[in-house]
C-alpha cells in the first residue's frame, strides 16, 4: 500500500439556510493514497462536491465544517491552516476541475491568458513568454486542435467539450499533487472521455499525483479507479476496490445505480431501464433509519427504524442491514 | 417544514433590507430628489435674487432664546462694517423672527402651480441667509436648492442617453458582428482608455460657445454621456453575444418568436439587473464630471445654477479662507455621491444571487 | 417503408469570425454531405465526438442555422430548406427540439407556464385561460404537477427541468423531435426516467426522434437505426443491433471498444491518438486516416463513399471489414508509420 497522502476524518459539513442547518456530509472517513485514483460515486446532491469543497476550504459563506473534523494532508490539518497558507496550496498542490466548465473561466478574458495567470501566480519567476508557451503545450496535451490559435479565444468561442479540456489544462498547469476532478468528463463524448482519462492516467503515472475522481457513472469509475466509494445522502454507503465493486456490488443502492444505465448491447425493445423511484432526500428531510429505505426495493422493518452502520472489513465496507452478519 | 422560495424580486428585497447603510443612502437620495421637486417652496429666495450690500454675508446664526425666554427661531441683523473686505457685525438690537409658510417671491410649485408661499422666511422684509451669500449677495442655500435640479438630473439624463446609445449600438454590434462590430468595439475601447476628465475637456473644447442655457445643458449632458456610453455598449454587446446562442433563445426562435420579442422577452430581462446597477454606479461619476467641468467654468454657466458652478466661486484660496461657507456645496456633492455608491453597492449585493 | 424524414446532401460551412485582417475564405466544414432518412415513429441515433457536427445537423433541420446545400423532405413538404420564412413558421411547429443543458434551455426570468406554451403562443389565438389549461395538461403529461406552472425554472432540479423542456417540445404537437443529448447532463437515475419517458411518448404519440448523444450505450439503447458521424460525415449507418454486433468501420469499432470498462487497456484504444483533422483545412482523403489502424496509402486519394454492405448497412471505408480479420496487419502498418516519423 502506498503511503497516505490525504486523510479525511469524521468530516461533517453543514449549511445554514434561511430556516435550517442542514448537514450535507456526515461523519465521512476517507483516505487517499499517493499515486492512487479514488472514485467517488453517487447521485446529484449526495455530497460529492461538498466533500471536495470542504477539503479545499472553498465552501460558500453559509457552510461550516464541524470542529471534530480533520483533513490531514502531508501531516498538516488543512482545517487549521491560515487562508494564506491555503491559497498557496490551492491551484498548486491541490487542484480542481469543476463540474461546470463555464463558470470556471472569466468570460471577458481569453482562455490562454487565464491559464498563464495561474502559472504566474504560483510561479512568479516564470517569464510571461514561457508561461504562454506552457499554456500552449497544455492545450496540446489535452488535445485541443490548433493550440496556438485557440489559446487566444474567449470562453464563449469554445464548445462545451473543448472548454472542459481547457479547464483540465488549467488544473494541470502547476503539476498538482492531488487533482480533485468533479465530474470532469460528464460533458465529453465517449472517445474524448477515454482520451482525457488516458491523459489523466498518464499524468498520474508521470508525476505521481493522486486523483480524487467524482462521477455519477459507476462503470466509468470501475474502469479507472483503484478504489471506489459510493455516497448516499451525505454518507458513505459502500467502499471497496474497483475490482470488488465490479464483481460483487453489495449495497442495494449501488446495484440500482448499475441497473439504471443501459449496459452495452441492450436495446429498448429487449428491456426497460430500471428507474430508481423518488429522489435523493433533501438534507433537512432525511428519513429515519436507513436513508435509502424509501427507494430501496429490499427494505424491511428494521431499515425504517434504525440506521445501519458500516459493516464488513477494511477491504469491503457496506452500510446496509442485509450485511449485518457478514464477515 | 416548507422551504422559503422567493420570487425573483422578493429575495433581493430581503437582502437589501438587511444593509443598513444602503437603506440609509436610499433614504437620503429620496429626500434629495423630493427636495428637487419642491425647490421653489424650500428655497427662501430665487437663485438669482441679489441683495444689495449683502455680498459675502456670513451664515446667520439661528437663535431661540431672548433674555432667557424662548421666543422661537430668530436672527439678528448683520451690518456691513467693512465694504472692502466685506466684514459684518451683529446688531443685537434688531431681531427678525423666522416664520414658516410665509409669502415671498413668486415661483411655480412643482414647476406649474403659481405660488408665493415659502417654507420659511421673515415677515419684516429682512433676508435670512442660513448658509450665507456669495460675492453678488445671492443666498447660497437657495442657489444650492435650485442647483440640485441640474446636478441631480444631469446624471440620470446622461446615463439614460448613454444606456440608450449603449443598448442600441452595443446590441446591434453584437447582433451584426463582422467588421461593424470590430470597428465599434475598437472605438469604444479607445474611449474607455482615455482619461475621462481630459476627454470631457476635449469634447468641451469643440462645443460651440454662443448657445442658449438649454442647449448648453444638452451639450454638457451629451459630453458626460459619451464615456459611459462606450462602457455600456461594450458590456451589452458581450452579453448579447453570449445570450444570442443561449439555448433558450434558440428555443424561442424555434417557437416562432420574432426578433423584437426575443430581444424584449428573452435577452433584456437577463441583463435587467446589470442595467440597473450600471445606472446607479455611473450616476455619481457623471455628477462629479459635471461638478468638475462647472468648477472650471466650462460646464453650466449663469444664469443656470449647478453645484459644481457654486464651487467655482470657492476656487480662490484667499476668498475661501475669508468666506469658508462658500464650500458648503462641496458637502452636498460628497453626500450625494457617497449615497449613490453606498446604495449601488448594497443593490449589487442584493441582486447577486451568489451572496 | 415510407419515410417520414429524408435528408439528402446536407452541407454547412461556418465562415470564421473574422477580425479586420483575417482571411475570410477560411471556413469550418461542420457538416459535409450528410444524408439519412427516418421512418415515421422510429428513432435515428447519431453518435460521434464533440465537434463532429451532430448539433449543427440537428439545428440545420430546424433551420436555426441556415444550410449551404441539401434537401430536407418532411412529410408533405418537398424541401423545408427552400420554404419562405412565413411557411417555415407553420411547418416548424411540427418539429421540436430538446436541449442538452437543462439549465441553459429555460429562460430563468419566465414562469414555467409561459415557457411550456411558448411554441403555441405565437401561433393560433389562445386566450390566457386556454394557455394556462394547456400548460397544466402538458406538465401532467411529463410527470410534473400542474401546480408547477407558476414557478420559475430555478426552483426545479435538472431532471425536472428536462421534463419541462420536453413539455415545451410537446406543446405544439410535433411529429418530429430532435433530442440533442437530452440526458447527458443528468444523473444516472434521472437519465433512465427521462429515457423511459421519451420511449413512452414515442409509443403513445408516434413521434419520430433524431436522438443525439455521446454516450454510446444510451444511443444503442434508444435507436432503431444508428449513424456514426466523424468530421461532418456519416461514416457508418445501420440498424443499431447490426451496428453493435457487426461494426465495419474502424472508428465504429473503436467506439464500441470504449464501452468496456477496461477499454483503456485495449491496444486499439490505447494507441488511439484521438487526433481529429482540422475542419478548416479539410483534408482530401479519408479524415480518419491519422487514427486508422488499417490505413493504406490509397485512403488519401478521396473520402470513401458511403456504400451498402448489407441490406440496410452502409459504411464509408475502403477496407471495411469485421475487425478481427484485418486489425493485425493494420496494426503493423501503423507501427511502421510511427517508426518512420
Ligand atoms: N450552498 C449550499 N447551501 C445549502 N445547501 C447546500 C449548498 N450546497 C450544497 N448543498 C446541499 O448539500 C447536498 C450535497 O450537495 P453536492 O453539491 O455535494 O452534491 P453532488 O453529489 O455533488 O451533486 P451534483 O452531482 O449535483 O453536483 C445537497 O443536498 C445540496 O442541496
Ligand atoms: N457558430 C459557429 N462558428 C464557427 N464554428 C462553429 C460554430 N458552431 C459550430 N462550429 C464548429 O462546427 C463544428 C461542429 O459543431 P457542432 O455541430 O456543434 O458539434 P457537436 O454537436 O457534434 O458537438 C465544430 O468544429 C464547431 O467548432
Ligand atoms: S438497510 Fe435496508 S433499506 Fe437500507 S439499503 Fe439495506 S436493505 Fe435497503
Ligand atoms: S478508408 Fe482507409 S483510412 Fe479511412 S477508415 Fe477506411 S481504412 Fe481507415
Ligand atoms: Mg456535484
Ligand atoms: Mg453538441
Amino acid at each position: 500500500m502506498n503511503p497516505l497522502l490525504l486523510q479525511i476524518e469524521n468530516l461533517t459539513t453543514e449549511f445554514q439556510t434561511v430556516t435550517h442547518r442542514t448537514p450535507a456530509v456526515e461523519k465521512l472517513n476517507l483516505t487517499l493514497q499517493e499515486n492512487e485514483i479514488l472514485g467517488v460515486a453517487g447521485e446529484s446532491g449526495c455530497g460529492k462536491s461538498v466533500t471536495i469543497l470542504s477539503v479545499l476550504r472553498l465552501l460558500p459563506p453559509n457552510g461550516t465544517i464541524h470542529k471534530e473534523s480533520k483533513i490531514l494532508y502531508q501531516e498538516r490539518n488543512l482545517l487549521q491552516l491560515s487562508e494564506k497558507e491555503m491559497n498557496s496550496l490551492r491551484g498548486k498542490d491541490l487542484s480542481i476541475v469543476f463540474q461546470e466548465p463555464i463558470g470556471s473561466f472569466n468570460p471577458l478574458f481569453p482562455v490562454g491568458k487565464q491559464i498563464m495567470e495561474v502559472i504566474r501566480t504560483h510561479e512568479p519567476e516564470v517569464p510571461v513568454k514561457q508561461a504562454w508557451e506552457r499554456a500552449i503545450e497544455l492545450f496540446r496535451q489535452v488535445r485541443i486542435p490548433h493550440p496556438e490559435l485557440r489559446i487566444q479565444d474567449y470562453p464563449f468561442q469554445f464548445s462545451g467539450g473543448m472548454l472542459q479540456r481547457a479547464l483540465i489544462a488549467l488544473a494541470l498547469a502547476c503539476s498538482p499533487r492531488i487533482l480533485f476532478a468533479d465530474e470532469p468528463t460528464t460533458a465529453l463524448d465517449a472517445s474524448t472521455q477515454i482520451g482525457i482519462l488516458d491523459l489523466l492516467l498518464e499524468r498520474k503515472e508521470a508525476t505521481g499525483m493522486s486523483i480524487f475522481f467524482v462521477s455519477h457513472d459507476l462503470s466509468l469509475l470501475e474502469g479507472i479507479s483503484d478504489r471506489i466509494c459510493v455516497l448516499y445522502a451525505g454518507r458513505m454507503v459502500e467502499a471497496c476496490t474497483a475490482k470488488e465493486l465490479h464483481t460483487h456490488p453489495l449495497h442495494p443502492y449501488t446495484q440500482d445505480l448499475l441497473e439504471a444505465v443501459p449496459r452495452k448491447g441492450t436495446f429498448k425493445k429487449e428491456k426497460r431501464l430500471y428507474s430508481i423511484q423518488g429522489k435523493v432526500p433533501d438534507p433537512q428531510n432525511r428519513p429515519t433509519g436507513c436513508k435509502y429505505h424509501p427507494r430501496c426495493s429490499k427494505a424491511f422493518d428494521r431499515c425504517r427504524k434504525e440506521e445501519p452502520e458500516l459493516f464488513g472489513n477494511e477491504s469491503h465496507l457496506v452500510r446496509c442491514w442485509l450485511y449485518v452478519d457478514a464477515h | 417544514m416548507k422551504l422559503f422560495v422567493g420570487t425573483p424580486l422578493e429575495i433581493p428585497y430581503l437582502k437589501f433590507k438587511k444593509q443598513k447603510l444602503g437603506v440609509f443612502s436610499l433614504g437620503i437620495l429620496l429626500l434629495l430628489y423630493t427636495a428637487l421637486l419642491f425647490e421653489g417652496f424650500l428655497a427662501p429666495y430665487g437663485p438669482n435674487t441679489k441683495f444689495r450690500d449683502k455680498s459675502y454675508h456670513p451664515p446667520h446664526r439661528v437663535r431661540f432664546f431672548k433674555e432667557g425666554k424662548f421666543i422661537g427661531p430668530y436672527v439678528h441683523e448683520y451690518v456691513l462694517v467693512n465694504p472692502i473686505f466685506k466684514s459684518y457685525q451683529v446688531d443685537r438690537s434688531k431681531v427678525h423672527r423666522i416664520r414658516f409658510f410665509v409669502p415671498g417671491e413668486p415661483y411655480k410649485l412643482l414647476f406649474f402651480i403659481p405660488s408665493t408661499l415659502h417654507l420659511f422666511g421673515t415677515t419684516d422684509g429682512a433676508p435670512v441667509f442660513l448658509l450665507g451669500t456669495d460675492n453678488l449677495g445671492r443666498d447660497l442655500l437657495s442657489r444650492m436648492i435650485y442647483g440640485a435640479k441640474i446636478s441631480l438630473t444631469i446624471g440620470f439624463v446622461s446615463i439614460f442617453l448613454a444606456l440608450f446609445g449603449g443598448i442600441l449600438i452595443g446590441g446591434l454590434s453584437g447582433y451584426i458582428g463582422g467588421i461593424t462590430d470590430w470597428l465599434i468595439m475598437r472605438l469604444a475601447e479607445i474611449i474607455i482608455l482615455l482619461p475621462t476628465f481630459y476627454f470631457f475637456l476635449f469634447l468641451r473644447s469643440v462645443m460651440p460657445s454662443d448657445i442658449s442655457p438649454g442647449q448648453r445643458f444638452f451639450y454638457i449632458t451629451a459630453i458626460l454621456a459619451i464615456p459611459s456610453w462606450a462602457g455600456s455598449a461594450r458590456g451589452i454587446r458581450n452579453w448579447v453575444l453570449s445570450l444570442k446562442n443561449a439555448d433558450f433563445v434558440v428555443a424561442a426562435v424555434i417557437a416562432g418568436a420574432s426578433k423584437v420579442t426575443i430581444l424584449l422577452r428573452h435577452i433584456i430581462p437577463q441583463i435587467r439587473h446589470i442595467l440597473i446597477l450600471n445606472i446607479t454606479l455611473s450616476v455619481p461619476g457623471i455628477i462629479l464630471g459635471e461638478a468638475g467641468l462647472s468648477f472650471l467654468n466650462l460646464g453650466i454657466t449663469e444664469p443656470s445654477v449647478s453645484w459644481g458652478m457654486l464651487m467655482n466661486a470657492a476656487m480662490d484660496i484667499n476668498i475661501l479662507l475669508r468666506y469658508p461657507w462658500l464650500l458648503s456645496p462641496a458637502l452636498i456633492i460628497i453626500v450625494t455621491v457617497f449615497s449613490f455608491f453606498a446604495f449601488g453597492y448594497a443593490l449589487k449585493d442584493a441582486l447577486d444571487p451568489r451572496s | 417503408m415510407s419515410m417520414h424524414i429524408e435528408v439528402t446532401g446536407l452541407v454547412k460551412q461556418y465562415s470564421l469570425k473574422a477580425g479586420l485582417f483575417a482571411r475570410s475564405k477560411d471556413r469550418v466544414h461542420a457538416v459535409n454531405g450528410v444524408s439519412f432518412s427516418i421512418p415515421r415513429g422510429q428513432t435515428l441515433g447519431i453518435v460521434g465526438e464533440s465537434g463532429c457536427g451532430k448539433t449543427t445537423t440537428a439545428r440545420l433541420l430546424l433551420r436555426v442555422v441556415e444550410p449551404d446545400a441539401g434537401v430536407f423532405k418532411f412529410e408533405e413538404v418537398e424541401n423545408v430548406f427552400s420554404l419562405p420564412e412565413e411557411e417555415l413558421k407553420t411547418v416548424r411547429s411540427r418539429m421540436q427540439y430538446i436541449f442538452q443543458d437543462p439549465y441553459n434551455s429555460l429562460n430563468p426570468k419566465m414562469l414555467v407556464r409561459d415557457i411550456v406554451t411558448e411554441p403555441i403562443r405565437y401561433r393560433g389565438n389562445y386566450t390566457r385561460r386556454e394557455l394556462e389549461r394547456k400548460a397544466a395538461e402538458l406538465l401532467e403529461h411529463v410527470g410534473l404537477s400542474p401546480m408547477d406552472s407558476r414557478k420559475y425554472p430555478h426552483e426545479f432540479s435538472g431532471g425536472q427541468r428536462q421534463r419541462i423542456s420536453i413539455a415545451r417540445a410537446l406543446s405544439s404537437k410535433p411529429s418530429f423531435i430532435v433530442c440533442d443529448e437530452p440526458v447527458s447532463s443528468l444523473d444516472v437515475s434521472i437519465q433512465s426516467q427521462i429515457l423511459n419517458l421519451l420511449i413512452d411518448l414515442q409509443k403513445e404519440l408516434g413521434i419520430t426522434y433524431l436522438f443525439i448523444a455521446h454516450n454510446l450505450a444510451v444511443v444503442f439503447y434508444m435507436s432503431d437505426t444508428m449513424a456514426v458521424m466523424y468530421t461532418g460525415k456519416i461514416v457508418e449507418m445501420g440498424p443499431s443491433e447490426e451496428l453493435y454486433r457487426n461494426p465495419l468501420h474502424p472508428y465504429t469499432q473503436l467506439l464500441i471498444k470504449t464501452l468496456d470498462s477496461e477499454a483503456r487497456k485495449d491496444p486499439l484504444v490505447k494507441n488511439d491518438s484521438g487526433e481529429v483533422p482540422s475542419l478548416i483545412h479539410y483534408p482530401t482523403g479519408c479524415t480518419f486516416f491519422p487514427r486508422c489502424p488499417r490505413r493504406q496509402p490509397n485512403c488519401l486519394e478521396a473520402f470513401p463513399p458511403l456504400e451498402k454492405k448489407g441490406l440496410e448497412h452502409q459504411v464509408a471505408c475502403y477496407f471495411a471489414s469485421p475487425e478481427s480479420s484485418n486489425s493485425k496487419a493494420g496494426g503493423k502498418y501503423s507501427e511502421n508509420l510511427s517508426d518512420d516519423s
